[in-house]
């Protein structure tokens, strides 16, 4: 248990002390310390070396501006604050004739909350105590973000500054509000991430003008707050869409039941607009509804014994869901008891490997949807094997919460990168918001922040994706593999019509 | 000729379907009907016990590797009995005379504390999809189907066969053994029962041993159910459970196995028809849709409300219960005036000095967290209405807070009313709810009102939330159930700061109300019934007027409550602020710290609201040393229930809670040291 010099406490066990944060492995090769700024005792022949370079970078600043080229990043040439530009530890070899990377131009900042000469502090808030799921989310998540913070520091951080987790606060459930009020007050991080189960304090983040990254499982919270930057877009709740209708077709499966919980409207809603894509593109699938229920018991208390009876009884031979994976497997166990082993599953929670895992071949057949490329992909992308080769050396497991929180913290990257060395949380998050084709990295269907933070409705083309994807995984022998080829593991459609066609297999980040 | 063929054997499908729950639901209604029948007590910590013994075998066998044999000696024969012997020894011993309520709420209590006191104690925690094993190989992978229609598993069978075993030997130990006779006349009456020569507090140790390893041997047979382990999943059964257990009265072992077993049934045959019917019968959809998930609830509440066994169910009373002394007067009123002049004093130069640092130097969660206590404090009047003064309890005053809450929401957002106006109004409909809930239930007395109130309480959060005209439906899914903040003339109440001076005055003039009322006729009324119902009757008083009212009253304090939180939050939290478990926490932590006195709801809103941040998170210290905080801090959330749960310990022996109690002592103690002659009227320190 760490306590900060401000109070405000480090999380036991996933302290950021920056001689063990930067000292992993590289994905470029370069080990130990690579590019942590001295600027107190630089040895003479770098001191040259940085004179040429704060000389090559005040032409390239004032020619070009921010190199990011898409944010509206603070005027650093007007500002003019003495900056000072450093490169990895592997400059030592690097030519002074190449421009340096923008990246590690240090400029001085003051009145930044949360970010010092040394570091870009960030809060975690999100839930651990009272999780009604039995899932990992807080600890996952913050695996994802100290792994992706370790990336970059590993490569010399941002703007001379390593980025670091300055706290971590468990909501308990119930108190995400108060959290996120602790933020605020205490006014000594530059962001925040978010990953919890009811977001009721993200209104306050929003309006407090802190980035915010979060795990946007949460389309009433998230939307139209523009300060609020989910792992996918604002989302439409209760539209069609072609990915169940799809994956029936993949399954060969004829009729479809969709299920969800009564005393969630979110799943409700969902179970709606699920049966309403079957019966949108029930000709060009050959498919048709056969059982809908929308008002099953929270966690199927009672079993689901009488509504397996009834499907079997329909036919059914794919069900698709709106609930969460525990109820998943009390489904797929009565099926099995009720010989309807072989009914295709489509999960919209469950790409859990533990859990999966754990349930043998229970799950065999049955389709999940992550949100973002599958860790199975090989699409040869370099943010996916800096997050899996980084949470190696790290020795965290991989998971569905780690690489929302590797997302998230890359859209803070990206948000402050943007902005440029002069960066404020204003900035970045205007910076974010002018981004267009934000795709972490290649690891999420593009983003346009400049308008997506308004809830889609209906064939609304100009608040949605522009490609309507996903990457869907089939489980076997309790793992995942792809559907789509690995190395183009989305299926997309242009998102302008609703009209059937063949999706295109593809890839992003390339 | 086909359709009555199919139709049968849908019909012994249903029954096969729902044999294995029901199994489930008659042995924690056993459990239920074995721990009243032997110590008195409606014991909701049932379902804590249960898990509490379903997570120590889990750990055995999944954790630590352990055979099925030592496992299921460890939890079941070892930690359960002795659990039973700790809670009676330390908690119900000191319950024996005292009402049912009493009772009723210490194992609330318990209910909170015992799943996270075992779970730090061990550091066990749920892991999603890691189900837990039974007690039988291949429990869970071998069936057998006699009949060809539906496969019951080994893990099932077992359940009913512990259930049907269990029902028979506890009912040839109650029927024929001395020791059962002795069970049963310990809860009569100890003291009779020592007349006699039985060491009655061993025989209560005894009784309390039996019933908890029924419930340790229940959660253990129940865990594979679930496939992840988690002690709300059991607590949730044991709601579900108790509509099995009233339909026994909670007296007859038979009737608990028959209604847990029917219940399951029940459900399953409704499931297995309704939504057959509802399409070729449109007009019972929204009958499939709201009453499928609250089956159980309505179940619940119609058995007791419609039972008239269960109104005529005769009292447990001691005969030498008459010598105890009535409930002490409050000892704000007994007090040395002069020690009253003193707090008075005190208390107005501490609130104006803590006012005056939270307006002046809070910053905004400090403003948000003290602000929030004050309008608990307000709901929390609603307890001393209905319990400190009538001496009902009402496990739904959640349900009335949301009420207020929903109809600010839906009067803000439909017809742009003025919040404050729409917060009053809000009051008045969540007082007509009140009032029409109190009258199915008033002949209902005790631990039965109390659980009608909770069924009602899951009833609203299962199906009315639901409703677009209450919860705002698939609109909020979008849009969110936001409200504004009001604006009076130059005042903004967007200001954080004006907004506490206004639920500051909110909770003065709710509080001057409720002392009105307590002084007035209607709080005589209810303290005389609440004495003696027959007596007061006899001098004329109505109890069916007065319980309306006290109903009424109370229901439209928690819905004006509930209608400022979400002003204040300027959103409708429904799931953090008024779910049903969320109101059995309030219950506990208002009656645990004093049910009868405004100081009382004032002290329950703050440790709802401050406890948390101000210890558990150490900041009491980071302002005493100047921002050093020992490195304990922050102490695991888990610790808030179970010391708020344990608190209700306290409540066994000072029933008048830690406030009143505190009050009581600091007069005798005045009385001793400055006042001798008035020693002789000085209250008690503690209340019988």
């Amino acid at each position: 248990m760490g306590l900060r010099s401000n109070g405000s406490f480090r999380h036991p066990g996933y302290q950021m002390e920056p001689s063990t944060s930067i000292a992993l492995l590289s994905p470029y090769g370069t080990y130990g310390r690579p590019a942590r700024l001295n600027r107190g005792g630089m040895e003479s022949k770098v001191k040259t070396r940085f004179i040429m370079a704060v000389t090559i970078l005040a032409l390239v600043a004032a020619g070009c501006g921010n190199s990011g080229g898409q944010g509206t990043a603070p005027a650093t040439t007007t500002a003019a604050p003495a900056t000072t530009t450093a490169a990895p530890a592997t400059t030592t070899t690097t030519s002074t004739t190449e421009p340096p990377d923008p990246r590690f131009t240090f400029v001085p900042l003051e009145g930044v909350p949360g970010v010092d000469d040394e570091e870009i502090a960030f809060a975690v808030i999100g839930i651990r105590t009272n999780n009604p799921l039995g899932t990992c989310i807080l600890d996952c998540y913050l695996d994802g973000i100290e792994a992706y913070f370790a990336f970059r520091n590993a490569e010399g951080g941002l703007f001379g500054r390593e980025l670091g987790v300055g706290y971590v606060l468990d909501d308990e459930l119930f108190s995400n509000q108060v959290r996120a009020l602790e933020v605020i007050s205490a006014d000594d991080v530059f962001g925040v991430f978010n990953a919890t189960l009811i977001a009721s304090g993200w209104g306050d983040l929003n309006d407090s003008g802190i980035p915010t990254f979060a795990w946007n499982i949460h389309a009433t919270e998230s939307a139209n707050r523009t300060n609020v930057f989910g792992h996918i877009a604002a989302m439409c709740a209760t539209c069609t869409q072609r990915a169940v209708p799809y994956t029936v077709k993949l399954a060969g499966a004829t009729k479809v039941a969709s299920l969800g919980y009564g005393v969630s409207e979110n799943s409700k809603v969902c179970t709606q607009a699920v049966a309403d894509s079957i019966d949108l593109y029930s000709a060009e699938i050959g498919a048709e509804m056969a059982y809908f229920n929308d008002s099953l018991g929270y966690g199927l208390p009672n079993g689901i014994a009488p509504e397996v009876t009834r499907m079997k009884e329909l036919g059914v031979d794919f069900i698709s869901t709106c609930m969460d994976l525990n109820a998943m497997k009390t489904m797929a166990q009565e099926l099995a008891r009720q010989g309807m082993g072989d009914v295709v599953l489509y999960h919209p929670n469950t790409y859990n490997h533990l859990f999966v895992a754990e349930a043998g071949d229970l799950f065999d057949g049955d389709f999940v949807t992550p949100q973002f490329m599958p860790f199975e992909a090989a699409a040869d992308n370099a943010m996916q094997t800096a997050f899996t080769g980084t949470m190696a050396e790290l020795g965290r497991e991989l998971s569905e919460l780690a690489m929302v929180g590797w997302i998230n913290a890359d859209a803070a990257y990206t948000a402050i990168l943007s902005a440029g060395p002069v960066f404020d949380q204003k900035s970045a998050i205007d910076a974010l918001n002018s981004q267009t084709d934000y795709d972490a990295g290649g690891l999420i269907v593009p983003v346009d922040w400049s308008r997506q933070h308004v809830p889609p409705v209906e064939g609304d083309a100009a608040n949605d994706y522009a490609l309507e994807c996903f990457a869907p995984v089939r489980m076997s022998e309790g793992a995942f593999e792809t559907v789509a080829d690995p190395a183009t593991p989305w299926f997309c459609w242009d998102n302008t019509t609703l009209d059937w066609a063949e999706p295109t297999q593809t890839v992003f980040g390339g | 000729m086909f359709l009555a063929a199919s139709t049968g054997e849908d019909l012994l499908r249903a029954i096969l379907q729902g044999a294995p729950p029901g199994s489930v639901y008659a042995l924690i209604a056993l459990g239920f009907v074995l721990t009243y029948k032997t110590s008195g007590v409606f014991n909701l910590a049932f379902g804590a016990q249960a898990y509490v013994s379903a997570a120590m075998y889990f750990q055995a066998r999944t954790e630590w590797g352990w055979q099925i044999v030592p496992a299921l000696i460890l939890a079941v024969f070892i930690l359960a009995p002795l659990i039973g012997l700790v809670l009676e020894r330390l908690i119900f011993r000191y319950l024996g005379n005292s009402s049912a309520v009493a009772k009723l709420v210490v194992a609330i209590g318990l209910t909170v504390a015992l799943p996270s006191l075992f779970e730090l104690v061990t550091g066990f925690s749920a892991v999603a999809g890691r189900t837990p094993t039974g007690i039988i190989p291949g429990g869970s992978s071998v069936f057998y189907d006699p009949f060809g229609i539906y496969p019951i598993s080994r893990d099932e069978l077992a359940q009913m066969a512990v259930a049907m075993v269990g029902m028979v030997a506890l009912g040839a130990l109650f029927r024929f053994s001395s020791l059962g006779l002795a069970l049963r006349a310990v809860v009569e009456s100890p003291r009779m029962t020592e007349l006699s020569g039985i060491n009655a507090d061993r025989v209560s140790a005894f009784a309390w041993a039996l019933s908890s390893l029924f419930a340790g041997m229940a959660g253990v047979l129940i865990a594979p159910r679930f496939n992840t382990l988690m002690a709300p999943d059991f607590f949730h059964l044991v709601i579900v459970a108790i509509a099995a257990a009233a339909i026994g009265r909670l007296a007859s072992l038979p009737g608990a196995l028959l209604g847990g077993l029917g219940l399951g049934v029940f459900i399953a045959i409704f499931n297995t028809f309704l939504p057959r019917w509802t399409a070729d019968h449109g007009w019972l959809r929204p009958f499939q849709e709201n009453l499928t998930p609250s089956m159980p609830f309505v179940i619940l509440f119609g058995v007791l409300v419609c039972w008239p066994a269960i109104r005529r169910e005769r009292r447990v009373v001691d005969p030498l219960g008459g010598v105890d002394p009535p409930p002490p007067a409050l000892a704000a009123s007994t007090r040395n005036r002069r020690l009253t002049l003193a707090t008075r004093v005190f208390s107005v130069a501490f609130l104006c000095v803590v006012g005056a640092t939270v307006l002046l130097r809070a910053d905004v969660r400090w403003l948000f967290l003290v602000t929030q206590a004050v309008i608990l404090a307000i709901i929390y009047l609603s307890i001393t209405v209905i319990t400190g003064f009538a001496g009902q309890i009402s496990l739904c005053q959640g349900a009335f807070a949301a009420v207020g809450a929903f109809t600010v929401f839906q009067l803000a957002d439909r017809y742009d009313l003025s919040v404050l106006s729409a917060a009053l109004v809000g009051a008045a409909l969540a007082a007509a709810v009140g009032a029409v809930l109190s009258l199915p239930v008033l002949r209902l007395g005790g631990v039965w009102l109390a659980i009608a109130t909770l069924a009602f309480a899951f009833f609203f959060d299962a199906v009315m939330v639901k409703f677009s005209w209450i919860g705002g439906g698939g609109t909020s899914l979008l849009q969110g159930t936001r409200v504004p903040r009001p604006t009076i003339g130059p005042w903004d109440f967007a200001d954080d700061r004006l907004f506490l001076v206004l639920a500051v005055a909110a909770f003065t003039v709710v509080s001057v109300l409720v002392i009105q009322l307590r002084e007035g006729t209607t709080g005589r009324v209810l303290r005389a019934l609440r004495g003696s119902e027959m007596a007061a009757e006899s001098i004329g008083i109505s109890p069916v007027r007065a319980r309306v009212t006290a109903f009424a009253v109370s229901a439209a304090i928690a819905g004006f409550g509930g209608a400022l939180l979400a002003i204040h939050q300027e959103n409708v939290n429904y799931q953090n602020n008024f779910s049903p478990t969320a109101a059995l926490f309030w219950l506990v932590l208002v009656v645990s710290l004093s049910a009868r006195t405004i100081e009382g709801a004032a002290y329950s809103g703050a440790a709802f609201s401050l406890f948390d941040s101000l210890v558990l998170r150490g900041e009491v210290f980071r302002w005493v040393f100047r921002g050093w905080v020992p490195g304990i801090f922050p102490i695991s959330p888990k610790w808030r229930f179970v010391l708020f749960g344990l608190a209700s310990i306290q409540f066994s022996r000072h029933p008048e809670g830690l406030v009143e109690y505190g009050k009581r002592r600091a007069a005798r103690r005045f009385n001793e040291r400055f006042d001798p002659r008035e020693r002789e009227r000085a209250p008690q320190e503690t209340s019988p």
